[in-house]
């Protein structure tokens, strides 16, 4: 209690410090009086008594200060000296305080964005209670790629003790209709009915599903996500109850989920799983499996116990099991983003500790550069009496309050870049992935901002080690002592920022190239005519490929009666996508050769019209071809070339296949080549080369998701209202989604990459000015400091080029080992890059030579200035200085 | 520097303020140091100074109390009161205090061993 009153009353006495001195003024002065009353009444005189009563009572100051030591925190009060002193420094050198302030606010901010979106993606987890204890259960298949789980299966892991609970899901893709308004195409999750209450989040409106609503035969229910009920039925609370239409069948509404919880990814609507009658089978394996970990269990137990379980299904069912080796337990980041978004997200943070680095280093060289006057300063301070600890902390204060202003403005930039971030990546990552900041990124920032701080704040101390108070007293403030330490110093970081700038300038020359390579992509089309719009015929309406071939050939139809419409066709690739990889084989093929993957894509007779390509040899599907009894496939000329070098194919025969035919299983029909078309791309261009390709009738493989191509010679854009309202004539219940042209469908295939150049682009720029600045800093106080030097020179008759070689050869020297370095580290760089590079490789000698000279001329720019300082030095000015 | 010696003065010099002030009722800080003289008989010269700084203390420990009020003399001055909380350390202290100074004239008064 006494203690407790004590602190308090010295923490008071710090803020009414001024009032108490005051109180404390007055007290002594009425002290002064009495005794001096009490002198003259003991027979002084009035001077003589006031002169004795001041001795008596001790020196003022002295007694004041003691005063304010005994009431107050001597400690604090001397830290706020200090820091008063700081801020005062800083205020005079605004100067160099604006430019670390400015600098560390690039660097902290560049790497808290780099946290942010590490911590966004891989540690904040589902925005659900506890998110840290769910795991993803999965099979691994030969290959090492994850499997989902069957129904079955999902059952029997459920009997583990280690788990509050499992449950599975399964995404897909579905029409919704309904009176309110056009029909959509929505996420639809099929969960089953614990997930919810594993989750332990609860519907905001209606109820949760009930294990009744999985049993089979039950009657369909349906719960809608928030963001769905908002915006399809305007949030009106009487939609549950009523019945809506998924696929075209019937579901009553039973409830509406709280908000913010769309998982697995951005559902509209979950139903329960009821498994359908191929469903019940063991090897049917669809199901996505999320567990949550018992209270007192960890991740390691629970695989022990799930490995346990999954070995003995195994071992009871060898044939069911026969495509898998084992299981896997992961957090749910690992399982959803894991690959190459870990890869991506990782290789920028790197990138940004990078410029962090380059930022202090450049701080570093600004303070170590002026420690020569601090020197001075501080051997004054060591002479009247400072500590060595007492030098350290006002260092380390005046560090903290430049970098902590830093550590501000780079959280701002911070929060502007993951903003900008979040509106250019869109839906990349699961709509868990918040792209923000949150505590954990201010906590970061601070940290960073200390830690800077501690490493800056004691670099002056490098100059001031060792040295006699005396010598930096009498030095001038020239600041020898500790030069050629200084000197060192600041080159080595010279060059190590120049060469964490050529590792940053690396990836962003290569991914540059890479998006250059990605947009001069030959296709083998003129895609600048091409409009696509996406549709997916409902199976409850289109149940047949009759049907769904009836409405493909209508849709053209109407579409190529549009003014301006060339062509239309009905595809399941157009330019760039395929209809899936299959496997084929070639007839006459030895036994035993492997068949290979080939693109497949099912198109109708006027695809290659509207491709505005005719074929190379053979003729072209007619339309009856693909009717039971005609098989027939055309062939792209990779694949003719391929694996019928130096013959005609036509007329040869090919077949799909899979890789392990289960018992009874047979192979596709031979089917007869007929025609050879042009290479037309239906891969990734990212590739970089275009993939045998397979074309089938649609009639025969008639998908229910199918894109429409159309060829026209107005403005693309232009016709796409028509197309809709044509669209529709034909199907209202239609699901629309917005036609967009090849060229847009591309640009979009490209928006990773450009994302992902245009960071490390930002990155590099700033790397390279803040290297450029440094070696600049360094050699413009290399030539101050020689300034009496060249005038000496200059007065016995050095020539200017002589003096500007003076200067420029060591920056050379310095450029040329940062170069070095730096492009081992763009090399490095590269191959962490590799999944994100086409066209190009990590070593690429092209970029690689770029950033070379372009980091050659930056740096002899940045020493040119000073150099010619030097070069126009006035001998007579100098020496008299001297 | 100065510490090291003063520690027990400090210690003593509360003792005599708190003695003084529960003696003789409230007092300013000029009476508390002529009236520690005056006991002492003038063998111990304070520095008058080192009165404050023992009274700041008391006071921040909430073993007296503080306020403004007139002097017999008419003059403005800070007076000092001791509080529930001082008579009670004065009282420890007093124990304390008499306790130590018994060993300290016991340990005095061992004759010297003989050789």
């Amino acid at each position: 209690m006494t203690t407790l009153r004590h602190v308090v009353a010295r923490l008071r006495a710090l803020w009414r410090g001024g009032d108490l001195d005051r109180d404390f003024e007055q007290e002594l002065q009425s002290h002064l009086a009495m005794l001096t009353d009490d002198n003259i009444r003991n027979g002084m005189a009035p001077g003589e008594a006031r002169r004795q009563a001041a001795i008596r009572l001790g020196a003022a100051g002295s007694l004041h200060s003691q005063h304010r030591d005994a009431r107050g925190l001597p400690a604090f009060e001397s830290l706020l000296q200090d820091l008063r002193f700081a801020g005062r420094l800083s205020i005079k050198d605004r100067w160099l305080s604006a430019t670390i302030v400015a600098v560390l606010a690039l660097g902290i901010g560049a790497n808290t964005f780099g946290f942010a979106l590490v911590n966004a993606a891989f540690w904040r987890g589902l925005p659900v209670p506890g998110s840290g204890r769910f795991v993803m259960v999965s099979w691994l298949d030969r290959d090492g790629r994850r499997d989902p789980a069957s129904h079955v299966e999902l059952l029997e892991w459920q009997q583990a003790t280690q788990f509050d609970g499992l449950a599975g899901y399964q995404e897909t893709q579905a029409s919704l209709s309904d009176g309110h308004a056009p029909p959509e195409r929505i996420h639809r999750t099929r969960m089953t009915t614990n997930g919810f209450a594993l989750l332990g989040l609860g519907p905001s409106l209606g109820r949760d599903f009930t294990a009744a609503d999985g049993g089979i035969g039950s009657p369909p229910v349906v719960i809608l996500s928030d963001p769905l009920w908002r915006r399809r039925y305007g949030s009106d609370p009487k939609i549950v109850g009523t019945a809506i239409r998924i696929d075209g069948a019937h579901a009553t509404v039973i409830g509406v989920m709280s908000e913010g919880m769309l998982f697995p990814d951005r559902s509209d609507v979950w139903v329960p799983f009821v498994p359908a009658v191929e469903e019940r089978a063991r090897e049917a394996r669809g199901l996505e499996v999320i567990g949550r970990l018992a209270p007192e269990s960890g991740q390691r137990q629970a695989r022990a116990e799930l490995e346990t379980i999954s070995r003995a299904q195994m071992s009871a069912h060898p044939v069911e099991t026969n495509g898998v080796t084992g299981i896997r337990v992961e957090s749910v980041a690992d399982n959803t983003i894991g690959g190459m978004g870990r890869r991506l997200i990782t290789i920028l943070m790197a990138a940004t500790a990078f410029v962090l680095v380059i930022a202090v280093a450049n701080v570093v060289i600004l303070l170590l550069l002026r420690s020569g006057a601090r020197a001075r300063e501080m051997a004054l301070r060591a002479a009247v009496g400072a500590t060595r600890g007492r030098l350290v902390r006002q260092l380390l204060i005046e560090s903290l309050l430049l970098s902590l202003a830093g550590a501000a403005a780079g959280l701002a930039i911070a929060a502007i870049a993951v903003q900008l971030f979040a509106a250019a990546v869109g839906e990349w990552l699961p709509y868990w992935v918040v792209w923000a900041l949150d505590y954990r990124a201010f906590g970061y920032a601070a940290a960073i901002g200390i830690a800077t701080a501690v490493v800056f704040g004691l670099a002056p101390l490098v100059s001031l080690h060792r040295g006699h108070a005396m010598e930096a007293i009498h030095d001038g403030g020239r600041g020898t002592i500790g030069g050629v330490r200084i000197r060192r110093l600041t080159t080595a970081l010279v060059v190590a920022e120049l060469s964490m700038a050529i590792a940053l300038l690396g990836g962003a020359g290569l991914l540059a190239r890479s998006v250059a390579a990605l947009s001069a992509v030959d296709l083998g089309v003129d895609t600048s005519r091409l409009v696509t719009m996406n549709i997916t015929l409902p199976e409850a309406r289109y149940p047949t490929p009759e049907s769904r071939r009836q409405f493909a050939s209508n849709v053209q139809g109407a579409i190529a009666a549009i003014a301006g419409v060339e062509t239309a066709t009905i595809t399941t690739g157009v330019p760039a996508r395929d209809g899936g990889e299959r496997l084929m084989e070639i007839e006459g093929w030895l036994e035993g050769q492997a068949p290979v993957f080939v693109s497949t894509v099912a198109i109708t007779p006027t695809f290659f019209d509207t491709l505005g390509i005719g074929l190379t040899g053979g003729s072209n599907f007619g339309e009856l071809d693909g009717a039971p009894g005609s098989d027939v496939a055309i062939i792209n000329q990779r694949l003719a070339a391929q694996y019928f070098p130096g013959q005609d194919p036509i007329g040869r025969r090919l077949r799909f296949t899979v890789r392990r035919l289960a018992p009874g299983q047979a192979p596709g029909r031979w089917r007869t080549i007929v025609g050879v078309a042009p290479d037309v791309s239906h891969g990734s261009p990212a590739d970089g080369y275009i993939n045998a390709a397979v074309y089938v009738p649609y009639r025969e493989m008639a998908a229910a998701a199918v894109s429409l191509l159309i060829n026209t010679a107005r403005a693309p854009e232009s016709i796409i209202p028509q197309v809709l309202r044509e669209v529709q004539k034909l199907d209202a219940d239609l699901p629309i989604v917005e036609p967009r042209t090849i060229r847009d469908l591309l640009a979009g295939d490209r928006g990773p990459y450009r994302l992902y150049g245009l960071i490390f682009a930002a990155f590099a720029v700033i790397a390279v000015a803040l290297s450029a600045a440094a070696v600049y800093a360094v050699i413009a106080y290399a030539v101050a400091r020689r300034q009496a030097e060249f005038g000496v020179r200059a007065a016995l008759g050095a020539s200017a080029p002589t003096l500007v070689w003076l200067v420029l050869r060591p920056a050379l020297a310095q450029l040329a080992v940062g170069i070095t370095i730096g492009l081992a580290g763009a090399i490095a760089t590269g191959r962490a890059l590799a999944g994100m590079l086409v066209g190009v490789t990590a070593g690429d000698p092209i970029t690689l030579f770029g950033i070379a000279v372009t980091l050659t001329v930056v740096g002899i720019a940045a020493s040119l200035r000073p150099a010619l300082r030097a070069a126009r030095v006035n001998p007579a000015t100098v020496l008299r200085a001297e | 520097v100065a510490d090291d010696k003063s520690d027990i003065l400090q210690g003593t010099l509360d003792l005599m303020v708190l003695k003084t002030l529960d003696a003789m009722g409230p007092m300013h800080g000029y009476g508390v140091a002529r009236r520690i003289e005056q006991i002492s008989e003038d063998a111990l010269h304070i520095n008058q100074g080192t009165i404050y700084l023992c009274l700041i203390r008391l006071v921040q420990k909430g073993w007296i109390d503080a306020s403004w009020g007139t002097s017999e003399n008419n003059r403005k001055a800070k007076f000092y009161a001791i509080s529930r909380a001082g008579r009670k350390q004065l009282a420890s202290e007093t124990r304390n205090w008499e306790r130590v100074a018994g060993v300290i004239g016991r340990v005095l008064q061992l004759a010297p061993k003989k050789s």
